[in-house]
């Protein structure tokens, strides 16, 4: 028996989502796509329903059933006990520890009285940097830039009062201010009046079993003193924007959330409620017509999404404590429209990716100074580090990649040769490629100047890149894995991973990965190794609370002062010394996400080229097929956009005059039409972004109860991933081509005909 | 002085000075590959363009066109024979009065099969382009039609080999190849408007069917079930472009080549640079940004024949733009097909057929190190192989995939890859796969067959 039990908090990451019910589900434990665990057929991804341990919801359990809200998608977190002497990973051990459980601690039997967890939300979103499209990049210290670091996010604010504008170092011969780089942008951040007026802060709260709290104005904050080992109440200098007293309270951001304990005492995370309110950028004064200017850097913004770190503290009966090593963090974000669809590149695999090459996390698999060969003009080229004799997991390490590319149809418009190349290549098993030749058709991260070859604009992924690439590339890890398993190198069954380091991979493998630009939940910043703990800035090995969790600035609440803002400018990417505060992992995001989201449909994927590619369809569908049309038609002839409410169509011309590129902008509110003002548009998704609609596989779909001799039987339509609970009722956008499409094609009008049977119903309730 | 000036004058300098040119200024203008055509001490051989254009000497090729030092063809062999192609197609064998030129009288492709009916008629029809399922509107609002002719040669090997039947299509020999001579070939027409003047086009009259909707996508008549009317209509039609698919000794992959007229379509110079010349598909003063749009599913068909978006009535335009001008490709590429077409030209002025031009050819690279055609190949697989006009596309046939890589090289869609179908499985990749002939005929065949609708008739 050891002598030295850890315990650790899992996820790592939690991810909790935002919606405008005070009712919610939970987040889903399963990763998107990977086939079912108990024989129902379902795929995971699919979220759990509140109140039981891996009961997964159905369409109906998505919003409330009386007034169409959309629930919010919590967070939950678990203890797990490990045997001190393992940190190897994958352990594959780790066992969940719960309240009343009787375990054994260091070789002493103790029972689980309650876990005290500590969690502190904030949102730093309008006091940062512009999201660079240089990516990580922006942040590296240079010679005559040490500081180096983009522009920043209200750069205006507080100039009439005199305080300091960053100094624009620029990129010469560079106009646009986005590609500007600055050399004190961060110093400007750390002003004391910017801290307080841009910076959401809702500080610290702490529960036990039974209770929760609200991240609100206003509530009083409390922390788990670990001296007195009790949770005590804080004076803490809360910051929420300010707003005319008689505003009304639901146009207010007055809140980022609340926890609370199921009965086992997990901790349950809940985010915001998909708030946005604008102000004077100078002034920071509320107000109410602000416009939304760009999609993602919106000066004058708050949205109501939140980060921070969880922490934890087993009491036991005996009147010990023990503190789980370390810390996880929570992320509140966008809601998950498609949660069965997993992404190609998901958050895990740039996580993992970053792992496996800057910390010993499996030498077995990466160890650059083992495996020294580079062969750049092979075109299977993996790169130095790999160890050509390791044999993954076909199950664990490649299937997830085939199955994300399977399951793209169902949220893109995806030629039919693509969709049939989909279905040949998920025929395939470890022994077996279906298609032996598939690598060529799958562009390699190791390509060393990938935009300038036309074959990588025929690849796969066919999707858009970031950080200055046209196009996504899978990671090299993932690239790795492939290469091995179609050079016949792979095994089935051979990795297990622990139950809490499942927890680890499948929340953040439901995350949107590969395309940060700036993305949904986390950005670039997860692909810099000192977010992590355990890096120290050349080399990185893994803690005693595990790998992958968040470098947490250790926080005194103590000494919080009475009215300075407790946060600082925080964490600074490609940076050492540089922990994590509250905020710092939101704040790279778009301000708000609403303008995001409803952009990133499809692009062009360069200025030389006129194809347009999608953004995120995974995370964000571009274009599905609605269950109300397959109960309606009987068949999948043809897809809708997922965004088509009043203000989505994109004309080919208005009053006479066309309009160029018109395929460029359909699927989501218009920005670019000369009768529509781009805020205009933005603003309209604001409203309406509680009404996009939930991809769902059909064995999920309450809806398969209406009346209809058309709906084909589950046995033929079980692996259909179909949109229901949509408020669109009237589709206002344009018909669905197949794709890649240029941007100047033609816009029509899309299918009309069969009422929305689902749709119609939520408009008779409201 | 730019290298298009340059070479241009130097080959005027070079008719002027003595002909045939070809001989006479090898080795003089060497923009960059030696290997290409300008090697000193090679041969310049080929047709002589003032003579009765010959049948292409296709079994022995490139004996008797250009090679290099060790008698391999040069990048101008290619050219050479596109053109003579070209006129050897294009020669009237009917009368001056009823006159029928030779390609006209070939097969159309609908007579693979052994029992077709009218095997050598050729109604237009096929107005939707591959790849991009739009349509070209001209001036009028018409859409601009397509004819597909192939020869015995082709057509023997399909029936020998059964490969008008899915069987056949399915148990293939995947290496096999299609064998010299073979060829295929596609021509575009345009209607004839009463204002047209169409100087320069070869015109003639011609059976069209007509243009119908059908579920939202325009089509022609034809392609209606055969209970329904296949209404045809005659028209004044001109021909806007060739394409020419041959299969020369050494070259299975075929020869890919097309021409056009010269006053269809100006090409890409620059972004800043709008040309003032109206042209057939190209009205003066249209921005770049306005050319090549592409109008999959929106369009409607009026009463009168004429294509409009959906919703309005008044007919649409394409403006029409070249991408790349003689489908790019190595400098030597472009300047040997830019020098050809002002000699051919020149030596047939006053034939009709002056007023056309290549715009460009690609095959496989003749030094066999790089590679022959294999099967389960495709530019994503390799692409050093391919030579010639590498980002080839007719302004007329192609007009609204030519900056899309995926799609603007012939190899691009004719290629040798496995088809992926809707069923989940396969049909093998064989070398007779770069006949899309052959793929169309195989997909309608197992489609009678195939009841699966399901993602298979996606977002029409």
């Amino acid at each position: 028996m050891s002598e030295n039990t850890l315990f650790r908090i899992h996820p790592t990451i939690g991810i909790a989502r935002v919606g405008n019910s005070k009712d919610y589900y939970l987040g889903p434990e399963t990763m998107a796509g990977m086939p079912s665990e108990n024989g129902d057929g379902i795929t995971g991804g699919l979220p759990i329903q509140k109140d039981t341990d891996s009961t997964t919801i159905l369409s109906k359990d998505l919003r409330e059933t009386d007034t169409g809200l959309l629930k919010r998608q919590a967070a939950r977190f678990k203890i797990f006990q490990y045997d001190g002497n393992d940190t190897s990973y994958p352990s594959g051990g780790g066992t969940e520890v719960k309240v009343k459980d009787v375990i054994t601690v260091n070789g002493e039997q103790k029972t689980v009285k309650n876990i005290l967890w500590s969690v502190h939300l904030a949102n730093k979103k309008a006091n940062t940097w512009i999201e660079p499209p240089q990516g990580l990049a922006a942040f590296t210290p240079t010679a005559e830039c040490p500081n180096q670091s983009p522009e920043i996010r209200n750069s205006s604010f507080g100039t009439l009062l005199g305080a300091p504008k960053p100094n624009k170092c620029g990129v010469p011969g560079e106009e646009d201010p986005v590609d500007k780089i600055c050399c004190d942008a961060t110093s400007v951040l750390g002003d004391t009046n910017r801290l307080k007026t841009l910076v959401i802060d809702a500080g610290p709260q702490a529960i036990g079993l039974g209770s929760s709290a609200e991240f609100t104005r206003g509530a009083t904050n409390t922390y788990y003193n670990p001296s007195t080992k009790k949770i005590e109440a804080v004076s803490y200098p809360q910051q929420f924007p300010s707003y005319p007293a008689e505003l009304d309270k639901d146009e207010k951001i007055d809140s980022l959330g609340s926890i609370e304990t199921d009965k086992e005492g997990r901790l349950i995370v809940l985010g915001g409620f998909g708030k946005a309110t604008g102000f004077d950028n100078i002034t920071g004064k509320y107000d109410p017509d602000r416009i939304l200017e760009e999609d993602v850097n919106n000066d004058g913004w708050f949205d109501d999404t939140a980060d921070g770190p969880v922490t934890a503290t087993l009491e036991f009966t005996d009147g010990t404590f023990a503190a789980a090593e370390g810390n996880s963090w929570v992320v509140t974000t966008d809601p998950s429209y498609a949660p069965q669809i997993r992404n190609v590149v998901s958050l895990w695999d740039d996580v993992y990716n970053t792992w496996i090459e800057n910390f010993s996390l499996e030498d077995n698999i990466y160890d650059p100074a083992k495996w020294t060969t580079d062969n750049p003009k092979d075109k299977f080229n993996v790169g130095i580090g790999y160890n050509p004799n390791y044999k993954p997991d076909f199950d664990n390490q490649v299937l997830p990649i085939l199955e994300a590319a399977d399951l793209q149809r169902w949220a893109v418009n995806l030629k039919t040769a693509g969709v049939n190349a989909h279905d040949v290549i998920s025929q395939s098993t470890v022994d077996n490629p279906t298609r032996t030749d598939l690598l060529d058709f799958i562009r390699n991260p190791n390509d060393t100047d990938p935009n300038n070859t036309p074959q990588n604009s025929t690849r796969m992924p066919l999707s858009l890149g970031d950080s200055e690439q046209n196009f996504l590339a899978i990671s090299r890890t993932q690239y790795f894995f492939m290469k091995q398993w179609i050079d016949g190198n792979a095994e089935s069954g051979t990795r297990t991973l622990g139950p809490g380091e499942l927890l680890d991979r499948n929340i953040l493998g439901n995350c949107l990965g590969g395309r940060f630009s700036p993305g949904i939940e986390m950005t670039f910043i997860v692909r810099d190794p000192n977010l992590y703990q355990g890096f120290n800035g050349t080399k990185g090995s893994i803690p005693a609370a595990g790998p992958f969790r968040i470098n947490m600035k250790t926080m005194d609440y103590t000494k919080v002062p009475l009215s300075d803002p407790f946060l600082t400018v925080g964490y600074v990417p490609a940076r050492s010394n540089s922990p994590v505060e509250p905020g710092d992992i939101c704040k790279f995001m778009s301000i708000p996400w609403h303008t995001d989201y409803n952009s990133c449909a499809t692009h062009a994927a360069s200025s030389e080229s006129n194809m347009t590619y999608w953004s995120w369809p995974a995370q964000r569908p571009v274009a599905v097929y609605t269950f109300d049309d397959l109960a309606c038609y009987g068949n999948l002839d043809f897809q809708r956009f997922s965004v088509r409410g009043n203000g989505t169509a994109s004309p080919n011309s208005v009053d006479g005059t066309e309009v160029l590129d018109p395929y460029a902008h359909v699927g989501r509110y218009q920005d670019n039409t000369p009768n529509q003002k781009p805020e205009q548009g933005r603003k309209e998704f604001l409203k309406d972004w509680d009404k996009v609609g939930f991809v769902i596989q059909a064995p999920a779909i309450n809806e398969i109860t209406v009346d209809s001799s058309k709906i084909p039987a589950m046995e033929v339509m079980k692996d259909y991933y179909l949109e229901v609970e949509s408020q669109f009722i009237d589709d206002e956008s344009n018909k669905v081509l197949e794709a890649p499409i240029p941007a100047s094609q033609y816009t029509a009008p899309p299918k009309g005909g069969c009422p929305h049977a689902a749709a119609a119903a939520a408009k008779d309730k409201s | 002085m730019n290298f298009r000036k340059r070479t241009r004058l130097l080959t005027w300098v070079c008719i002027l000075a003595l002909f045939p040119i070809m001989q006479s200024c090898s080795g003089s203008a060497e923009p960059d590959d030696a290997d290409d055509g300008y090697t000193s001490g090679g041969s310049n051989e080929g047709p002589n363009w003032n003579e009765p254009i010959t049948e292409p000497d296709y079994a022995n090729f490139p004996e008797g066109y250009s090679v290099d030092n060790r008698d391999s063809a040069t990048n101008q062999a290619f050219h050479q024979i596109s053109w003579q192609y070209f006129l050897w197609l294009t020669e009237n064998v009917g009368t001056e009065a009823a006159p029928e030129l030779r390609f006209e009288t070939l097969f159309n492709d609908a007579s693979i099969h052994p029992d077709a009916e009218a095997p050598k008629s050729h109604i237009l029809g096929g107005i939707v382009q591959a790849g991009s399922n739009s349509i070209l509107i001209d001036d009028n609002g018409r859409a601009v039609y397509t004819t597909m002719m192939i020869n015995d040669i082709y057509r023997d090997f399909v029936q020998k080999n059964n490969l008008y039947t899915a069987e056949g299509m399915e148990t293939v020999d995947p290496n096999l190849d299609f064998p010299k001579g073979s060829m295929s070939l596609k021509a575009a027409w345009k209607i004839v408007g009463e204002d047209d003047d169409m100087t320069g086009y070869y015109t003639k009259e011609a059976e069209l069917y007509t243009v119908v909707d059908v579920d939202g996508q325009l089509t022609t008549s034809d392609n209606l079930p055969a209970s329904e009317d296949h209404a045809k209509i005659t028209e004044t039609v001109a021909l806007v472009g060739l394409h020419i698919a041959v299969v020369v000794k050494g070259h299975p992959e075929f020869l890919w080549i097309t021409f056009e007229n010269n006053n269809n379509a100006p090409s890409y110079i620059d972004k800043t640079i709008t040309p003032d010349e109206d042209m057939t598909f190209f009205n003066k003063g249209t921005q770049f940004t306005q050319c090549n749009r592409s109008n999959a599913g929106a369009l409607q068909v009026n009463a009168d024949q004429t294509l409009s978006l959906i919703g309005s009535t008044k007919p649409l335009t394409t403006e029409a733009l070249r991408i790349h001008e003689f489908g790019g490709g190595k400098e030597s590429n472009v300047f040997n097909i830019d020098s050809i077409n002002t000699v051919v030209q020149t030596a047939q002025k006053g034939s009709i057929w002056s007023n056309y031009h290549e715009v460009g050819a690609v095959w496989f690279d003749s030094d066999e190190s790089m590679g022959m055609i294999h099967p389960d190949w495709s530019p994503t697989v390799t692409d050093t192989i391919i030579t010639g006009s590498l980002t080839l596309s007719s302004a007329v046939i192609e007009t609204f995939t030519q900056d899309d890589f995926d799609a603007n090289s012939c190899f691009a869609c004719h290629n040798t890859s496995q088809i992926d179908l809707s069923s989940g499985s396969s049909l093998q990749g064989s070398n007779v796969l770069t006949s899309h002939i052959l793929l169309q005929n195989y997909l309608d065949e197992i489609k009678a067959e195939d009841e699966i609708v399901v993602r298979t008739k996606r977002n029409k």
